[in-house]
């Protein structure tokens, strides 16, 4: 071998098929010539085979399981969301979609048009042009509708607003939408009445009232969350509507378009219509300077559209498209008037006198006196009727007291809450914000006392959900998830020092009568619960294993870390008679720290340094380990407990949801 | 093992990553398997955690070397969770779940298995982890040199080195049992 210039490595890399052509052409000289070289060659290859044959036979089970696959499948699913919006946002360069970029100036610019009182928008081309005199709108792929505020069918309240609003045209920096809300009933009423008449003209040259009746306005009849929203997208009494695909169950969206004379109505449906949906998401999503917009102008037109395309795939919203009796004040509705108010800018400012609507609760009230009218008129009852402009009557007219009352509730409560909400960044953050999820909230039916008297309740009391709430809010600038909502928990949250029990029985109460500040004719009743405080000094001896999730998803600032720095505390409150010990689990289940007294600070320090996070969660697997834990060390009469530190999804073994 | 397709033709990138995934996701369990000595369980979370990666990742950081992307973060996560289970006290034999597990998922002993496998797999065995790595690496994935030195960190010239010498060994141990 050792006038043999191959090095043996490259006969295996002969084997491998890796050398390159110069190499290869020596290895095969050199073996036509060297019998044994050849012969070494050759043994070489035999192992090798064998070898692969071992190696590359297929494993059974060597894929990932059912779960594994769930998982990365939705993930692959978002990034297609993701990506599908990136797409269109850069195929987009057409003179029609760069709408995705003025979208937030449409506002300012029927602003504009107002002042320049164009003389009528027949159609999209004329409004083009509108636009392109402003040098602020594109033509926008959506259907116009343009509608003007007026004073017929209504009563005197309506048209003192009606003239307020239409004031406020000229002063887009002051525009209030609590008046405009008004404004636009005034006018919707009309444009309603004309659209059901019309509904089966699809002529959309009608001289008389330029409109295309299409599915999209019938179903917005019935939309009221969505119809109502758009009542307050735009202060000139404008708008254009983009019908939504109709999977989506959602309802048309009124986009501030431009500005037509009084008794001309005209509304296009253009083809484009079901990719402003998208386009606007990757508007919202590309755009993150949006808020630098001026607002008061494109600004809150933006936002609120954003919004509803957020919601517009909530199916408690399409639910409530085939829901008839849409008296029914749905909280989820009402939350999302309450949102779409937001934006708009503080009712304070408005200074149109004789305006009877002084604070932001009153819209949500008159809101929903909004859906009610709208609907009844949408039934057929013709001619609006008068509406007060006490925001308090209708929901004493309209005879829906329980269920009125229950909305406006909530719909208070939620009011402080969105006081200083911040345009939505990304619509899927309000959707989803870290892939958290929440048990649907049922509301409690209003039950007769009589025939119900007896409640039971936990003396405890669960915050979590105001701390949730505000991290959406203050972290993410989004609204949260309905579901995140637990509306006793924002009363829960706060220490009311309520007297505690000074008898034996385990608790006091506090309780007090007012009149309903909403409804004169109803009392509310606030019921403090004050449980029994134990001292330090007498508790009892304490056997705890924590139970904590280490897997991938709790790597994040606000998990692992926060739970580690929960337990540290935790344990300097342990004494010598205490136990603690440490499980943890991602994809399979050990121990870190076995049961011992909590003297041992130093150790139980140490072990929560250790700990990090990755993999997938198998909780199943690692509650029976710390049950044997706490099983093996329990103290009789004393507090056993397993604290399970998690971010609750279990993706992998023993699970019950 | 080329990419499953080429970018031209998949536009969508969901498509692409489902393409990928279907691609890989068996292979990287067995490379995975294998580096974490037969607990299947870690195995998944480790290709789970990589295609959860591979989501994050802009496509065209990726596309070019797919393969060798999937198995370099797929052994890096490998690696972590190795080094982290030594921190772990595991009492979970207590319990006999490690055991059960193991026994479960061990590609070795719950295999029915011909003797010349079964002779061929211990040789392999014997092997240090490096060199059987690389074996599996090239004969499992068909990895080129040039992939599988992306995914250890190894040169290109070191990876022949070390298969020449994995086989030479494996030759050598064979012929020892054979004989």
């Amino acid at each position: 071998m050792s006038q043999n210039p191959i090095e043996p490595w490259k006969l295996t890399a002969f084997l491998f098929n890796e050398l390159d052509p110069d190499d290869r052409q020596l290895v095969e000289a050199a073996i036509a010539s060297d019998s044994e070289l050849k012969q070494e060659l050759e043994s070489l290859r035999s192992t090798l085979d064998r070898t692969r044959s071992v190696l590359a036979a297929p494993i059974a089970g060597a894929e990932l399981a059912p779960a594994n696959r769930a998982l990365i499948a939705s993930e692959i699913q978002s990034v297609e969301t993701l990506a599908s919006d990136v797409t269109l946002a850069k195929a987009d360069t057409s003179a029609t979609s760069q709408w995705k970029w003025k979208a937030l100036a449409a506002l300012a610019a029927s602003f504009l048009i107002g002042i320049l009182a164009w003389p009528a928008v027949y159609g999209p081309t004329h409004l083009a042009q509108v636009n392109d005199t402003t040098g602020k709108l594109t033509p926008a792929p959506v259907a116009t509708t343009a509608s003007t505020p007026t004073n017929e069918n209504t009563d005197g309240g309506i048209a003192s607003n009606s003239t307020a609003a239409a004031g406020l045209r000229t002063e887009p920096s002051e525009g209030v939408l609590a008046s405009l809300a008004k404004n636009e009933l005034a006018t919707d009423e009309r444009g309603l009445e004309d659209r059901l008449s019309r509904k089966s003209d699809t002529n959309a040259m009608d001289p008389q009232s330029k409109k295309v009746t299409d599915e999209t306005l019938s179903e917005r009849v019935v939309a009221p969350p969505m119809g109502a929203l758009s009542q307050r997208l735009n202060p000139s009494g404008v708008r254009g509507r983009v019908p939504v695909p109709a999977e989506s169950g959602a309802m048309a969206i009124d986009v501030p378009a431009g500005v037509s004379p009084p008794a001309s109505d005209p509304a296009v449906t253009s083809p484009d219509d079901v990719g402003l949906q998208f386009r606007q998401r990757s508007f919202a999503a590309s755009n993150p300077n949006a808020a630098k917009l001026s607002a008061g102008e494109s600004l809150p037109a933006g936002q609120t559209e954003k919004f509803m395309l957020g919601r517009s795939v909530n199916p408690e919203l399409s639910d409530m498209k085939s829901n008839s009796d849409l008296s029914v004040s749905d909280p989820q509705s009402v939350e999302s008037l309450g949102a779409v108010m937001k934006p708009a800018p503080a009712p304070a400012s408005m200074p149109a006198a004789g305006n009877p609507v002084p604070s932001v609760e009153l819209q949500a009230y008159d809101t929903d006196y909004f859906y009610n009218k709208r609907l009844k008129d949408a039934d057929g009852d013709g001619v609006a009727d008068s509406v007060s402009a006490d925001p308090n009557m209708p929901l004493v007219k309209d005879g829906s007291g329980n269920l009125a009352m229950g909305a406006t509730v909530r719909s208070e409560e939620n009011l402080d809450l969105r006081s200083n909400l911040h345009p939505i960044p990304n619509p899927r953050l309000a959707e989803q914000p870290s892939g958290d999820r929440f048990e649907k909230v049922v509301e409690a039916p209003f039950v007769v006392a009589k025939s119900a008297p007896l409640s039971t309740f936990s003396i405890d009391v669960d915050t979590a959900s105001y701390s949730k709430i505000r991290q959406y809010l203050v972290q993410a600038n989004a609204l949260p998830q309905p579901s995140a909502v637990r509306i006793e928990e924002m009363i829960n949250y706060f220490d009311y020092t309520y007297a505690g029990p000074t008898d034996e029985h385990p608790y006091a109460s506090n309780m007090a009568v007012a009149p309903c500040p909403w409804n004169a004719n109803h009392q509310l009743i606030r019921i403090g619960l004050q449980a029994k405080k134990v001292e330090v000094n007498e508790r009892p001896k304490a056997n705890i294993v924590f139970l904590l999730d280490v897997s991938g998803s709790m790597d994040e600032p606000n998990k692992l870390p926060l739970v580690k720095q929960a337990i540290a505390m935790l344990t300097k409150q342990l004494g010598e008679n205490d136990r603690i010990a440490m499980v943890v689990y991602a994809g399979a289940a050990g121990c870190v720290l076995p049961s011992i007294t909590g003297d041992h600070q130093t150790e139980i320090l140490a072990a929560l340094d250790n700990l990090s996070a990755g993999g997938s969660t198998n909780g199943g697997q690692g509650i029976e380990l710390a049950y044997s834990i706490a099983r093996d060390h329990f103290i009789p009469g004393g507090i056993n407990r397993i604290i399970l530190c998690t971010d609750g999804d279990f993706n992998v073994g023993t699970t019950s949801n | 093992m080329p990419p499953p397709e080429s970018q031209s033709e998949l536009a969508n990138s969901s498509e692409w990553l489902t393409k990928v995934f279907e691609r890989y996701q068996g292979p990287l369990v067995s490379y995975a398997w294998r580096f974490l000595h037969g607990n299947i369980e870690l195995a998944r979370d480790c290709v789970q955690d990589t295609f959860l990666a591979l989501c994050k990742q802009p496509r065209s950081t990726v596309e070019d070397h797919i393969e060798a992307w999937l198995f370099k973060t797929c052994r890096n996560r490998a690696i972590d969770y190795q080094r982290r289970r030594k921190n772990m006290i595991t009492t979970a034999s207590n319990i006999g779940l490690e055991q059960a597990a193991d026994l479960a998922s061990d590609p070795l002993g719950n295999m029915t298995q011909s003797e010349e496998q079964r002779r061929v797999e211990s040789a392999i065995h014997e092997l240090p982890e490096r060199e059987q790595e690389l074996l599996t690496l090239r004969l499992t994935n068909e990895l080129s040199y040039k992939q599988i030195a992306e995914v250890t960190g190894l040169t290109v010239s070191n990876v022949g080195f070390l298969l020449h010498q994995a086989i030479s060994r494996l030759r050598t141990s064979l012929a020892a049992v054979e004989a």
